[in-house]
């Protein structure tokens, strides 16, 4: 096992080292961070006041090392959790992410949870039904749920469950726990659907070839009732792939939900990632990066561990 | 002045609404929808059927239990009267983006800036409800002879947040900072001579001095220019640039924390000067700015509750707040006497590549005049709602406002002449008979799309149209930088259209240049110095007719329609507007979406 969790972590290092260099160089070589930071004043100097303006500027954020020792200065400050400043308003990228990353986080396990809490009833009562009537209801629904984009879905629900019946706030309250997870209930919502048809499908399919098996066969044959059989042992056989659909998923979220946050006035990562990209402010860039990067290998790495609780075979190879 | 420091914001992200940007930044406002937005205690509807742009027949905006702005705005106040004043309580508001700092020194002041600024801060000078500039931290302001210097005597015993005394130094201190920032400074050194900006007399007495007559320079005091910001802060900020996040200034609210993207939180200050002096209580305990760029979003939250007041240009939005104010859910402001949308067209030859713009030539400015299709344009944003702009003056703003101009444009056959005569003598710039362009615009909102698309539609008759679509960081920049030959922008609007002069004026061309179009005309700039070294209104009139003229005849801009801003307020938001001043003087209680806050209650 600790060979496992070491070969895994080398993983992840060499992961997040590729992918933040990518990312550095590709930043760096698009656009003048100088230019992000001064706005073009520093491409024309008019007189030597500004000259030196500019170069200091260049000297608090490392911009006249070459980019080899500016990428390793960067890894260096990122070790001890330093990102650097934000490029636009010089605040630390830490501090911004301080602020976003938990609303993110919360975010994004309320929709894990409502998903998986919603598609596995849903795909063992369609796998029990086996192309009855709620089987195929269920594949019609799943798609329509995957076919709704967000965009769509979000204000829909604004409109019933804030304006009309006024049930959920309009905005992200973080006042406590209990109210910001009622404030995240219809964000959370709004990115549940599309994922739990998702699952839903893959869990659907899976439990499909799980019930064809013999050693079902052997438990119907042993008088087992259907709830026992779908529940104690189909269902454990069958979640491989939904296991590793959600890790991914769980992966994409932590670099935020962009179009939900932006619908639900959440400040999360998704909104200050893309900004970020778009005002070239690559500090922060950089940061959701090794986050969302990290965040990728870590999920994967977990998924890998359960898949070796959930089918012992696993584990003893 | 405030225009020229919100097109920086607007470079730093600012958004309106997510559909154009804010000031002076560019874009348009996606449309215009309400025909009427505002509320009275007689309930009276507004409509703008007498055609002076007002909405109340009668030009002056009243109505029962409402106070008009003045000060060349034109605006429609619902009810916000009613009862005593009620100490306590938390407003808060819906602001329409995040500003990426709060020193009036460096950062570019938009609305957004300018409503977290306006309670934390106090100005030099503030405009009356009448239009007129009055003392407020200053106590006094005396021109020289010749109005190239100006004498300001400051109130005394007035302390910042931090306990500092408001002193000379502390607006010296100011003043450099400002006049040594790498952008903010641009709008500052045509107007005050950078050898010697300023000249201490006393501990609470100055002398300002500019490099030309300026009969209207205190009006430039009651932006971010004059407000009145802490030395120590101002120190705090040079070690590290994070601290402009927190501002402290010498204003009715006191910051008490700020996390950006997400909310900014103030608290009243017990200690107000203006109360001792002028009698001007302070209401509310908090106030809270919530930024959010999503129109829809914004307005969601100010209908379930969430929100006191928000603002916005959006003609969908307009057109709901309009009918929540009907219902008697909202409170409305209205106010489309500010800036104007247009086609703006770079006359440098150099302009988006060396030699390759074919505007310098007045002729091919004709040739896209005449080529648009304006009336199209104004019925497809405007819907008969925003009025039609045929220069920088609204209709209502009948000082200045010149009835003989009129803006051309649906001429295709006048622009397919202008474009074979210039590509007769100038071929390089020409494919066969049409004329060689690029439009840009910001990107990411379908309004633009239709736009640039309805736009191309006339031009092509004339022009072969490249189409540019960039993202609004880069649209300001690159039109700062000469980086362009034909936008579409929004802009103008001062309370005095002296404060307009900075956007034509030969001056400030340079390598940042505020005259976006970068055309210099040294007679047009000296009727612009002639009416800004006059003190009387019916002299500076005909001149203005001239400028205006001039303006129209140059060729550099396609008026569109004036912006409509709207700011809506729940009914038991009351004293939004009412503050007094020197003198027990009704202050102006709102500028271009941004509005004050000291004597504002909340009811109930």
């Amino acid at each position: 096992m600790s060979s496992f969790i070491l070969k895994r972590l080398g993983l992840l290092v060499a992961v997040v080292f590729s992918v933040t260099l990518l990312t550095f160089l590709a930043v760096n070589l698009q656009g003048d961070p100088l230019v992000t930071l001064s706005g073009p004043v520093c491409e024309t100097p008019i007189d030597p006041d500004f000259v030196d303006e500019c170069i200091r500027l260049g000297e608090d954020f490392n911009l006249e090392d070459p980019l080899p020792i500016r990428y390793a200065k960067w890894v260096g400050g990122m070790a001890t959790g330093n990102f650097g400043r934000s490029l636009v308003d010089r605040v630390p990228v830490s501090t911004i992410m301080r602020q976003r990353f938990p609303e993110t986080l919360l975010l994004m396990a309320m929709a894990q949870f409502m998903a998986l809490g919603i598609a596995i009833p849903w795909a063992v009562k369609a796998a029990q039904s086996n192309n009855g009537r709620f089987d195929k209801t269920s594949t019609t629904m799943s798609f329509a749920f995957i076919a709704v984009p967000a965009f769509a879905l979000g204000p829909i629900l604004i409109y019933l469950f804030v304006l009309t019946w006024e049930i959920f706030p309009a905005s992200y309250d973080d006042a406590n726990i209990g109210s910001r997870l009622f404030s995240l209930f219809l964000p959370a919502l709004t990115l549940a659907f599309g994922l739990a048809a998702g699952y839903q499908r893959l869990l659907r399919t899976d439990l499909g070839a799980t019930l064809q098996e013999d050693f079902i066969l052997m438990a119907k044959a042993k008088g087992m009732s259907t709830r026992r059989i779908m529940w104690g042992h189909a269902l454990r056989s069958s979640l491989f792939s939904i296991v590793t659909v959600f890790a991914i998923n769980t992966g994409a979220l932590v670099g935020g939900a962009l179009v939900v946050e932006t619908i639900f006035g959440i400040t999360g990562m998704g909104g200050a990632l893309a900004e970020a990209a778009i005002r070239e402010d690559f500090t922060l860039v950089l940061a959701g990066v090794v986050v969302i990067s990290t965040g990728f290998v870590v999920l994967n790495i977990l998924a890998d561990t359960l898949y070796a609780i959930i089918d012992p075979r696993v584990r003893n190879d | 002045m405030l225009a020229a420091f919100s097109l920086f914001a607007a470079a730093c992200g600012d958004s309106d609404d997510g559909d154009e940007a804010t000031g002076s930044d560019a874009v348009d406002d996606g449309g215009g929808g309400d025909d009427d937005t505002s509320t009275s205690d007689d309930d009276t509807p507004a409509s703008d059927d007498d055609g002076d742009g007002d909405g109340d027949g009668d030009g002056d905006g009243d109505g029962d239990g409402t106070a008009s702005s003045g000060g060349g705005t034109d605006a429609q106040i619902g009810n916000f009267t009613g009862g005593e004043p009620v100490v306590g309580g938390t407003l808060r508001v819906g602001v329409e983006a995040e500003t990426d700092g709060l020193n009036p020194s460096n950062n570019a002041f938009a609305v957004s800036a300018y409503q977290i600024g306006q309670a934390v801060f106090d100005p030099l000078t503030r405009i009356d409800a009448e239009g007129n500039v009055v003392p407020w931290l200053a106590e006094s302001f005396e021109p020289d002879e010749d109005f190239t210097a100006w004498t300001i005597k400051l109130r005394e015993g007035i302390t910042f947040h931090d306990g500092e005394a408001l002193t000379s130094a502390a607006v010296e201190r100011s003043l450099n900072a400002t006049l040594g920032s790498l952008l903010v400074r641009w709008a500052v050194v045509v107007v005050i001579d950078v050898e010697n900006p300023i000249t201490i007399v006393d501990e609470l007495t100055f002398t300002m001095n500019l490099v030309r007559p300026m009969v209207e320079f205190p009006r430039t005091l009651s932006t971010q220019v004059g407000f009145g910001a802490s030395p120590a802060w101002l120190d705090a900020i040079d070690a590290d640039q994070a601290a402009a996040q927190n501002p402290v200034g010498t204003g009715p609210f006191m910051l008490e924390s700020r996390r950006q993207d997400d909310v900014t939180t103030v608290v009243r200050n017990d200690d107000w000067w203006a109360t001792e002096v002028f009698g001007q209580e302070v209401y509310l305990d908090a106030i809270e700015f919530y930024p959010e760029p999503n129109g829809d979003s914004r307005l969601n939250q100010f209908q379930a509750g969430e929100r006191d007041t928000i603002h916005t240009t959006d003609a969908r939005l307009t057109q709901v707040l309009g009918e929540l104010a009907d219902d008697g859910e909202a409170v409305n402001i209205i106010e489309d006497t500010g800036e104007e949308t247009f086609l703006m067209i770079n006359t440098d030859a150099n302009g988006g590549g060396e030699a390759s713009n074919p505007f310098f030539d007045v002729r091919a400015r004709r040739a896209l005049t005449f080529a648009t299709l304006r009336q199209e344009y104004i019925d497809l944003i405007g819907q008969g709602i925003l009025v039609p702009a045929n220069s920088m003056f609204h209709p209502s703003q009948t000082e200045w406002y010149n009835a003989d101009i009129i803006q051309e444009a649906n001429d295709i056959e006048g622009a397919k002449a202008e474009a074979a005569a210039f590509c007769a003598d100038e071929p390089s710039f020409c494919d066969g008979d049409k004329i060689n362009m690029r439009f840009k615009y910001v990107g990411g909102d379908a309004t633009q799309d239709q736009i640039a698309e309805l736009l191309e539609t006339g031009w092509k008759e004339a022009f072969n149209v490249t189409i540019d679509n960039v993202l609004q960081d880069d649209y300001i920049t690159q039109v700062a930088t000469n980086d362009y030959q034909v936008v579409t922008w929004r802009q103008f609007g001062g309370a005095d259209p002296d404060q307009d002069v900075l956007w034509m004026m030969c001056d400030a061309i340079q390598p940042i240049s505020l005259n976006w179009p970068r055309f210099c005309d040294p007679d047009r700039d000296a009727l612009m110095f002639e009416q800004r070294a006059s003190t009387d209104q019916a002299e500076r009139k005909p001149i203005w007719d001239a400028i205006t003229e001039n303006v129209n005849q140059t060729y550099s801009y396609v008026f569109f329609t004036h912006t409509k801003w709207v700011n809506a307020f729940k009914p038991n938001v009351k004293g939004v507007c009412g503050e007094v001043g020197p003198d027990g003087v009704e202050m102006r209680c709102f500028r271009n979406g941004a509005h004050y806050f000291a004597n504002i209650w909340l009811e109930g």
